[in-house]
């Protein structure tokens, strides 16, 4: 379970005086769902999930992640998350293996706990082949594949995943969706930024539209398209076209 | 080391072993760097020096100033106290000196004819030169170093040391006076320089603009043709009982031109001698001592400090200075990869998504960086020490003394690890403030500069330890090191510098764990 609410991040800008990244966002994702955080590039995204990710404070409000505060015990909620971006890179030096084994010791898994899930890992994403071979010489899906394992090391309860797809093929990129639609089915909770309105339809439970750090819609898509029509651009065009109200 | 910081050493440790550049830099450079000094641009400048000194140098001078320089030459050869040239030459101790044998052979060469006339004399020199310069230049005119000069020396009787001195002088004046003076001379006729003449007076030297063939003396001197121009215009013959009289030789040159310096000082160290002779002759002929030139005398061997103290006082600095150098390079890579780099490889956000704290982060990174600055510097050490050992050639290496018995080493060696430290907290602060490993280049290259003043401070003549270089950072290992080397051992300073460098240490780390909690930093875009 995520849930935030009131989250305002403001930043100070030489020039430009105070900027309020994300302004009073309030929403809830639950286990066993998708929700995805729609908006433009520069709506906000990424700034309010770093603060829920606890990469960032938050200026005011509040964010919990299954009942952790994410301003009060950090530690906690990080052992809860699984974090993951399309531009997240890896060590060039390490192999998929050490790269595993130094992210699950970072989250104090012990030794054997940590073999047997990187064999376990390794399996379910089909990285027996390359486990050895430094990251460096790997290709881009294998290398998305390894992100993918590491983000899920510790078995979070919560997945955040910023963009993920952003930069992908449609090969690599369909790792991804798989990888989101098992964690749905595992009843973990999901969330997701994105500006491709194909994704959400294709992955998405829920969805909040993001404009100028502020939230302009939360709901079911059905609930959406009930509301501003089926073709999903459009209305997302006229929502974020429209004034801040 | 809680779990954190060791998991993020660890990790930290086998990405920069894999990594060549730092292992270059850490490993490699400190390794070779010195051995290569040593070896490399040592015996490039002595072989340059020894290629000069033994060099034949042409000099221009018209039929009346060879001779006159000649018999300069062979006079002052004749005044000069050949017999006891011989003498020693003679006993099995000289023969030791220059090597095996040499000048005993070539002083048994000597024809008769050689010691009265003097284009037979010049005749002989050059033919002894030719088997002898060798041995001659590396052993007399290079810094006097002797095969055997350190068992000469384990037996410092003050006889023993005062036939070394006289020996020393009479192998010097020898040298100076017939090889350098005449052997490597080569003389030729001005009017046969075959360089054209271009220069218009207007745009000759003064000195030379007033010679009839200045433009062409002066042509030949810059293509290398020739190498200076004599003249000599006074009669120098029984110049020792015209007791009023001075005479004058010319000689034109050009001091940026290596041989044709080189010419000058040979021929300047002839007409020394010869003009030294000429008036002791002179003293003598006035029924004077040879006390009546020198009237006070500073007694020699007054120098209380020992070998060791002189050999450290002059290299002492070079080691500080080769150690700080080697921290800052063991440092600047790894603290660049280890904070920028991280940035640049968007994998500085996951590890902060960890459940480590960013301390434990900064100090796992901190950890590694302080280690291979630690490990480079004391590298750089110890090859410092090997290639002295066992590189320098031993005709150097005898005249360098020096006793530094462990517990001086240990404490030495110990001195690298506040500045380690130091570098490893800056340099880490400044890298994780770079938005990338160019930006961190750019913030850190600088600074190696602003390193070398302190790290010099060892080298700084009339720079003397005291409580406030002691509590300088960096001044103070790089003046406490030297110190340590000519055994004066102060355990205040060695406190005081410790204390000072890990506080400022510790205020780098400070700020490098601060900047690693500022979202602004980790965030920069």
């Amino acid at each position: 379970m995520i849930e935030v609410e009131n989250l305002t991040k403001s930043f100070r800008d030489r020039r430009k005086g105070i900027l309020h990244a994300v302004k009073g966002v309030t929403f809830a994702s639950k286990p066993g769902e998708v929700f995805g955080l729609l908006g433009p590039n520069g709506a906000g995204k990424t700034t309010a999930l770093r603060i829920i990710s606890t990469a960032l404070k938050p200026t005011e409000g509040r964010g919990t992640v299954m009942g952790f505060d994410c301003a009060r015990e950090p530690e906690k909620v990080r052992q809860s998350i699984g974090f993951l971006a399309a531009n997240t890179g890896l060590y060039g030096r390490l192999t998929p293996r050490e790269t595993l084994r130094y992210f699950g010791s970072l989250f104090g898994m012990g030794h054997r706990q940590l073999d047997s899930r990187i064999e376990e890992l390794a399996f379910a994403f089909a990285m027996t082949d390359f486990l050895d071979r430094p990251c460096d010489k790997l290709s881009t899906g294998m290398k998305q594949k390894v992100n993918i394992a590491r983000s899920v090391i510790h078995s979070p309860e919560a997945m955040i995943l910023d963009e993920p797809t952003t930069g992908l093929d449609v090969l690599t990129s369909r790792h991804i969706v798989e990888f989101v639609r098992k964690c749905r089915n595992d009843q973990k909770t999901v969330l997701l930024s994105t500006h491709i309105m194909s994704e959400v339809k294709r992955l998405c439970d829920r969805v909040g539209i993001i404009h100028q750090g502020q939230l302009r819609f939360v709901g079911t898509l059905t609930e959406f398209e009930a509301a501003h029509g089926s073709d999903l651009e459009e209305a997302f065009i006229n929502i974020v076209g429209g004034p801040v109200p | 080391m809680t779990h954190g910081i060791r998991t993020v050493f660890l990790k930290e440790l086998i990405d920069t072993l894999r990594d060549r550049k730092t292992l270059i830099f850490m490993l490699l450079v400190p390794t070779l760097l010195t051995p290569g000094l040593i070896f490399g641009i040592g015996s490039i400048a002595i072989n340059i020096l020894k290629q000069n000194a033994l060099s034949p140098v042409v000099i221009a001078a018209d039929e009346r100033t060879q001779q006159l320089y000649r018999q300069m030459v062979f006079d002052e050869f004749l005044r000069s106290d050949v017999g006891k040239i011989l003498k020693y030459t003679r006993s099995p101790l000289v023969a030791y000196f220059v090597g095996p044998g040499a000048l005993n052979d070539m002083m048994k060469t000597v024809p008769p004819m050689a010691l009265r006339d003097p284009v037979e004399f010049e005749k002989w020199t050059r033919a002894m030169t030719a088997n002898a310069k060798e041995t001659l230049v590396g052993d007399v005119q290079l810094g006097g170093a002797y095969d055997t000069i350190s068992e000469f020396h384990a037996n410092q009787s003050p006889a023993n040391q005062d036939m070394m001195n006289r020996m020393g002088v009479a192998l010097f004046d020898f040298y100076a006076l017939t090889v350098r003076g005449l052997g490597l001379v080569d003389f030729v006729d001005p009017s046969r320089i075959s360089t054209d003449a271009k220069y218009a007076v207007k745009d000759l030297p003064f000195a030379l603009s007033q010679q009839a063939d200045g433009a062409k003396i002066y042509g030949a001197i810059q293509s290398r043709e020739i190498q200076g121009f004599m003249i000599i215009n006074n009669d120098l013959s029984s110049l020792a009982e015209r007791k009023d009289q001075t005479a004058e030789v010319i000689f034109y040159y050009d001091s940026t031109i290596a041989l044709s310096n080189e010419a000058n000082s040979r021929v300047h160290g002839v007409v020394d001698r010869a003009s030294m002779g000429i008036v002791k002759e002179r003293v003598q002929n006035q029924k004077l001592t040879p006390n009546f030139l020198t009237a006070v005398e500073m007694r020699k061997g007054t120098n209380l400090a020992s070998r060791s103290q002189i050999t450290m006082e002059a290299l002492g600095g070079l080691l500080p200075y080769l150690f700080l150098t080697f921290a800052f390079l063991g440092a600047i890579y790894p603290a660049i990869d280890l904070g920028a780099g991280e940035k640049e490889r968007n994998t500085l956000e996951t590890l902060l998504l960890s459940p480590v704290t960013r301390t434990e982060i900064a100090l796992g990174k901190f950890a590694l960086i302080f280690s291979s600055s630690l490990v480079a510097a004391l590298l750089g050490v110890l090859s410092m020490s090997l290639s002295f050992v066992y590189l320098v050639p031993k005709s150097v290496a005898d005249q360098l003394e020096f006793h530094v018995d462990l517990m001086t080493g240990i404490s030495v060696a110990m001195l690298a690890i506040p500045p380690a430290a130091a570098f490893a907290g800056l340099f880490l602060a400044v890298s994780i403030f770079a938005r990338s490993f160019k930006e961190a280049q750019n913030y850190l290259s600088p600074m190696g500069l602003a390193l070398i003043l302190p790290a010099m401070a060892g080298m700084i003549p009339g720079l003397e330890m005291g409580w406030i270089e002691a509590a300088i950072p960096l001044v103070n290992v790089s003046m406490l090191s030297k110190e340590f080397l000519k055994g004066n051992i102060h355990w205040g300073y060695y406190a005081m510098t410790f204390g000072s460098c890990f506080a400022f240490a510790a205020v780098c780390l400070s700020y490098c764990i601060f900047q690693f909690r500022r979202e602004e930093v980790l965030f920069r875009s």
